[in-house]
């Protein structure tokens, strides 16, 4: 699915990414975590093809091609989704039309039939339901006024609606209470299959509890410097990333 | 030069002005003889004729007012011809063949059906298709109500008392130089008069009279709603018009009895010049409303054409309780420039305004919301709000805002925002990490930040509205 | 007070004013810069209303011909401590109708070096030369007056990566006078690399009455001299300069001034500004930021009451990238005052990342009295952010009531919001002895309103 070699990224002229390996085969769920300041983010960054991520090095390749080269929406119509940290607001566009806008762009590319207004209608009001939102939701501008758990649920709602092969969660955990947290646990358990796989950065284990993952990695100053399986969350939840830092 | 004119003058005095031709121009520059001419050639009463001399003596002592952030060469008075009409069909194209693909591409991006598109492209078509037949019962719907549609030079025969008692009375002469050019030498316009308590039984639309289009160089318009009525305005095309005038100064006044209500809409897409900034039309409106007891005007605007627009729908907030709005989006791209805003004046009590203003510069165009709030010293419990928002697309674009707010009662209350930035980064990757292209991104962007305009706009209207932004933006993101 | 006067009437008279300006110096090369600016003040037309700087002002009141040159006057030391609203300060400069009062001046040269124009050395002649020919960019034939007219232009020179505690304080008076009189004043202030200052320029009338502190407008107008004045701050590299400037004089004073203040890299400037108006006190305050990574703050108050009139034209420049500018002006406008705030924002092609906000709020006790407002934004540059606001409101009536229902009676209540609205914008000032002062002038401005 996702195979990263030795990837060094620079944000603003400061090195960032020294050299992340990680492959990630169909299905699988990848955890990675590490303290503030490690390139979490910047992973999720770089993958997905944001302006002033600047590839200094190494690989990416997703289903085998290079995606580095390709424009943010070209690699999201390839199937990467990334479930943002902090989901900007964008006042005066619907949800729905944004969602309308987004589904057919990817339906395109995968040279699919555009769903005309009154299926897509129900297939969102349906993706809503599924994360708790009201539909009305989808009236609304895209994420304005949404409260932060609301705004996390969107992006799984959106997740949902798009059926990417690889999604990124970065930190969707941040600031959700344990019923919005468990909300999100179920949204990404219902979208697992063999074909999908998922790559969820976060800085704590409280997630893991309720979305197993496959392997988990820990990524200090830019580099991922251990992998286990899922003990290695709950080992790193008791003795704090400075065990693992000194190691 | 006046010779010329005079000569021409003399011989169609002789000829008794009856004469049934397609096509006439008269040499071009102006003098007095000129608006003889042109007020005879209409069969104008001889009031309107001194009037308009007035407003030619006026206009003399006059200059070319400065003030706006504009930057053009001054057009050549002596080199317009300001009485053609109506336009010969032998200069015009023949066909969609002969127009420019660019404007056809246009039109069919926008989804103009064929027989509209030789319409607005001035193609000779005899008499107008279907809109015939739409037009007709559209009049007889209109008599039933006792609404007056029709156009301002047939007014002035048909119902002289209210021209002579309105005319002039909202945007005075000696307004400004461009008012005072157009007073002299007015070409033609609607007149509208919407009786005591009527509500206009369907939309007016300037499209129904769209055959006559090619008048509209120095436009006269005179909406007259009387007491309790209420009546909504459609001006402009959606498409990009083709017409060869470069300079337009219109004037538009409406006035607005105790208790009615006038909604006036406008696209406003002529041709604004290449990418290049050849061409285009210098577009100098003045556009004003009075407002009595308990009325309301709105006016609402997209403007998106003309290489130069310098335009400010007003009101005049003269009868408590009365109210006003303006939104506008104006978007600029290329070498075009806009100084456009609007002018509340609050002079009775409990006056309401409010102004919603959206400019969005492009290229290396130039956008100037101006705007002027003023509560008199009677204007007990007045209240204004103000929100100009600008967008910047690329580096080499300008954006300005000028608003006056001048205040004289301790009881107004007056509220002023604007903000100034580009798209977002933030927003933009969003859309493109959701898979949505960079140039429908900005143009959704740049939608929502005109919904509270576009809310305003007749429902129809506003898909085309936003239709045109999403092809004005065209070519700009990059 | 003792006078002895260098007057000649009708000296703005066209060839009268190129002369006086080519010998007002000892010093030949003000001279030519002063003829210089007499000839470019000769080439404009006196504004009217229609002219946009001018719009909401009179000035019709100037004639040229009834002018004399400001009289040379000495002032009474014991005068000045009153005068000084018991600010400690590290030096004091006393102007008396632009010309520098020796006697009534406090200067030690420690380490902050004035100097008059008049001895400047090589160095300082073309600092002084470049910095006024820069500055006579501007939009007001008064400043160019100035520059013909100012008699003892002042160079104060604050040492690079020196700190000052204490202010520079600098009390600029004029006098009455029986017919009408004109007087200029120049001040450049440099403020080294790395230095820390704080400048406060206090204006006040000299009356030949005994000195009190009320703004009382019952007694007989007075003329006084008619005041231009001109302040450069030129802020270096990494410096910091807190900037305050009172406008205390009496209502028939009249001033035109200008404030230019220039930013260099990192640098930062503090202002702060107050006046209670007068029959004519136009203030035009231009900041440039000229090195990025610049910071201004710019705070003002206004409070005219009885006829005065105020103008404060701001406009702050955003030459070059990555610099930040926060403005906040509040007023309140009673009686049969006018106040008129004008508030640019001028971000240059390519000074991207310019952030610049403005707050303009304004409150209006009578319908005798007026304000006329304009923020505006001029921007020439994508990726900025800026936002202005502007506000005309009322003392809330609820809040009103509210402290009626505690006992408060409604005028005290008018008064305590009142002063609520200003008070937020005190905190501004860090000096505390200066805020002190300027609360003292608030209550005192603001003790006898009524509405």
């Amino acid at each position: 699915m996702l195979t990263i070699k030795n990837l060094q990224a620079d944000v603003e002229e400061k090195n960032i990414l020294k050299g992340l390996s990680l492959d990630v085969k169909p299905g699988e769920i990848h955890a990675i975590m590490g303290p503030n300041g490690s390139g979490k983010s910047t992973l999720g960054y770089v993958l997905s093809g944001r302006e002033g991520y600047q590839v200094s090095g190494g690989s990416a390749e997703l289903n085998g091609e290079n995606i580095l080269e390709l424009e943010a929406d070209e690699r999201a119509k390839k199937g990467l989704f990334l479930a943002f940290q902090y989901p900007v607001e964008i006042p005066g566009v619907s949800n729905m039309e944004f969602l309308k806008a987004s589904v057919d762009a990817t339906r395109e590319y995968q040279g699919k039939e555009a769903l005309d207004t009154v299926s897509f209608m129900k297939l969102a009001r349906e993706k809503c339901k599924a994360v708790n939102l009201d539909p009305s939701f989808l009236k609304r501008g895209v994420n304005e006024g949404f409260s932060g758990g609301e705004k996390k649920r969107n992006e799984i709602m959106q997740m949902m609606l798009l059926e990417p092969s690889l999604c990124i969660l970065d930190e969707t955990d941040s600031g959700l209470d344990i019923d919005a947290l468990q909300v999100v646990a179920d949204g990404v358990n219902a979208c697992r299959d063999e074909n999908r796989s998922f790559i969820i950065v976060t800085h704590y284990q409280r997630l893991l509890d309720y979305i197993v993952p496959d392997k988990v990695h820990v990524l200090s100053d830019g580099k991922i410097i251990k992998s286990g399986d899922k003990s290695l969350a709950l080992e790193l939840e008791e003795k704090g990333y400075s065990w693992i830092e000194k190691e | 030069m006046s010779d010329v004119i005079d000569e021409y003058v003399k011989t169609e005095y002789e000829a008794g002005f009856v004469t049934d031709v397609d096509s006439e121009t008269i040499a071009p520059g102006l003098s007095e003889d000129v608006i003889r001419f042109i007020s005879a050639k209409k069969n104008e009463p001889d009031w309107l004729l001194e009037w308009r001399l007035k407003a030619y003596k006026a206009w003399l002592e006059m200059d070319e007012p400065e003030w706006a952030h504009l930057n053009y060469p001054k057009v050549n008075l002596d080199e317009v011809s300001f009485y053609s009409a109506p336009k010969s069909m032998e200069n015009a194209p023949k066909s969609l063949d002969e127009v420019d693909p660019e404007l056809i591409a246009t039109y069919n991006k926008l989804g103009i059906p064929l027989h509209e598109q030789e319409v607005l492209a001035g193609v000779a078509v005899d008499i107008v298709f279907d809109s015939v037949s739409i037009a007709t019962t559209f009049k007889e719907k209109l008599a039933e109500a006792g609404v007056v549609f029709c156009p301002i030079s047939e007014a002035v025969h048909s119902h002289p008392e209210l021209v002579k008692k309105y005319l002039g009375s909202v945007v005075p002469q000696k307004d400004n130089y461009f008012a005072a050019l157009n007073c002299a030498v007015f070409s033609d316009g609607s007149f509208v008069y919407i009786p005591k308590g009527v509500r206009c039984p369907m939309e007016l639309s300037t499209y129904f009279r769209i055959n006559e289009a090619n008048t509209g160089q120095f436009e006269r318009t005179l909406i007259i709603a009387d007491e309790a009525s209420h009546v909504s305005y459609l001006e402009g095309c959606t498409a990009p018009m083709r017409d060869e005038n470069q300079l337009h100064a219109a004037v538009v006044e409406l006035v607005c009895l105790d208790d009615a209500e006038i909604k006036y809409s406008t696209v406003q897409n002529w041709y604004p010049g290449d990418e290049n900034g050849l061409g285009g039309i210098y577009n100098f409106v003045t556009k004003r409303g009075v407002c009595h007891t308990n009325a309301k005007i709105s006016w609402t605007q997209v403007e998106t054409g003309s290489a130069i627009t310098w335009k400010y729908p007003s009101v005049i907030l003269r009868g408590d309780n009365s109210i006003g709005e303006f939104y506008s989006v104006a978007l600029t791209r290329n070498f075009q420039q806009a100084d456009t805003g609007t002018k509340m004046i609050h002079l009775g009590k409990n006056t309401k305004s409010t102004i919603i203003s959206k400019g969005i510069s492009a290229g290396k165009s130039s956008n100037a919301y101006r705007g002027l709030v003023r509560m008199s010293p009677r204007a007990d419990g007045a209240r204004n709000f103000t929100q100009c928002d600008s967008l910047l697309i690329g580096d080499q674009c300008a954006a300005h805002t000028f608003p006056y707010i001048e205040s004289k009662h301790p009881n107004a209350i007056i509220e002023h925002e604007a903000t100034t930035s580009k798209v977002s980064d933030d927003q933009l990757f969003l859309c493109l990490q959701r898979g949505i292209e960079t140039e429908k991104a900005v143009s959704m962007i740049v939608n929502g930040f005109c919904k509270e305009v576009f809310k305003e706009l007749p429902m129809e209207f506003a898909v085309e509205a936003g239709k045109l932004l999403e092809v004005s933006l065209e070519g700009s993101v990059g | 007070m003792i006078s002895s006067s260098t007057t000649d009437k009708g000296f703005l008279n066209d060839s009268k004013l190129c002369e006086h300006s080519a010998q007002l110096s000892n010093a030949n090369w003000i001279n030519d810069l002063q003829q210089k600016a007499a000839e470019k003040y000769l080439q404009q037309n006196l504004p009217t209303r229609k002219t946009e700087h001018w719009k909401y002002n009179d000035v019709s009141f100037f004639k040229a011909n009834d002018y004399l040159s400001a009289e040379q006057l000495a002032v009474d030391e014991s005068l000045i401590e009153k005068l000084t609203l018991e600010v400690n300060f590290s030096q004091l400069i006393v102007l008396v109708n632009g010309r520098l009062a020796e006697n009534a001046s406090k200067i030690n040269n420690d380490s902050v070096i004035i100097t008059p124009f008049e001895s400047a050395d090589a160095a300082q002649k073309e600092y002084i030369g470049s910095q006024l020919s820069d500055s006579s960019q501007n939009k007001n034939l008064f400043l160019d007056l100035n520059n013909a007219i100012y008699s003892d232009g002042l160079l104060i020179d604050i040492p690079a990566n020196d700190t000052v505690d204490a202010p520079i304080y600098i009390l600029q008076l004029s006098t009455e006078t029986e017919s009408s009189a004109i007087s200029g004043s120049q001040i450049l202030v440099r403020c080294g690399k790395n230095s820390n200052s704080q400048v406060i320029e206090h204006f006040a009338s000299l009356t030949k009455k005994p000195l009190n502190d009320s703004h009382d407008s019952s007694q007989q107008f007075s003329q006084f001299h008619f005041a231009l004045q001109q302040t450069v701050i030129d802020i270096e590299a990494n410096a910091l300069c807190t900037h305050t400037r009172l406008n205390l004089e009496k209502p028939s004073a009249r001033q035109v001034s200008r404030v230019l203040n220039r930013l260099e890299r990192d640098s930062k400037l503090e202002s702060f500004y107050f006046s209670r108006g007068s029959s004519l006190n136009k203030t035009d305050i231009d900041v440039w930021h000229e090195g990025t990574n610049s910071h201004s703050e710019l705070t003002g108050i206004y409070l005219p009451s009885n006829k005065d009139t105020i103008d404060y034209h701001t406009c702050i420049e955003h030459r070059v990238p990555h610099c930040t500018s926060r403005e906040v002006f509040r007023g309140i406008i009673a009686d049969e005052s006018k106040a008129t705030f004008n508030g640019k924002i001028h971000i240059f092609k390519d000074a991207q990342k310019s952030d610049a906000q403005l707050s303009n709020k304004n409150l209006l006790l009578t319908n005798q009295a007026e304000i006329n407002t304009k923020p505006e934004l001029e921007i020439y540059a994508d990726d900025v952010v800026c936002a202005h606001g502007a506000t005309i409101a009322k003392i809330d009536e609820k809040a009103i009531y509210y402290l009626q229902t505690r006992g408060i009676n409604e005028l005290n209540a008018r008064k305590m919001l009142s002063i609520g609205f200003i008070n937020e914008l005190l905190v501004n000032i860090k000096n505390e002895a200066l805020m002190s002062a300027v609360a003292r002038q608030l209550e005192f401005s603001l003790s006898d309103l009524n509405s």
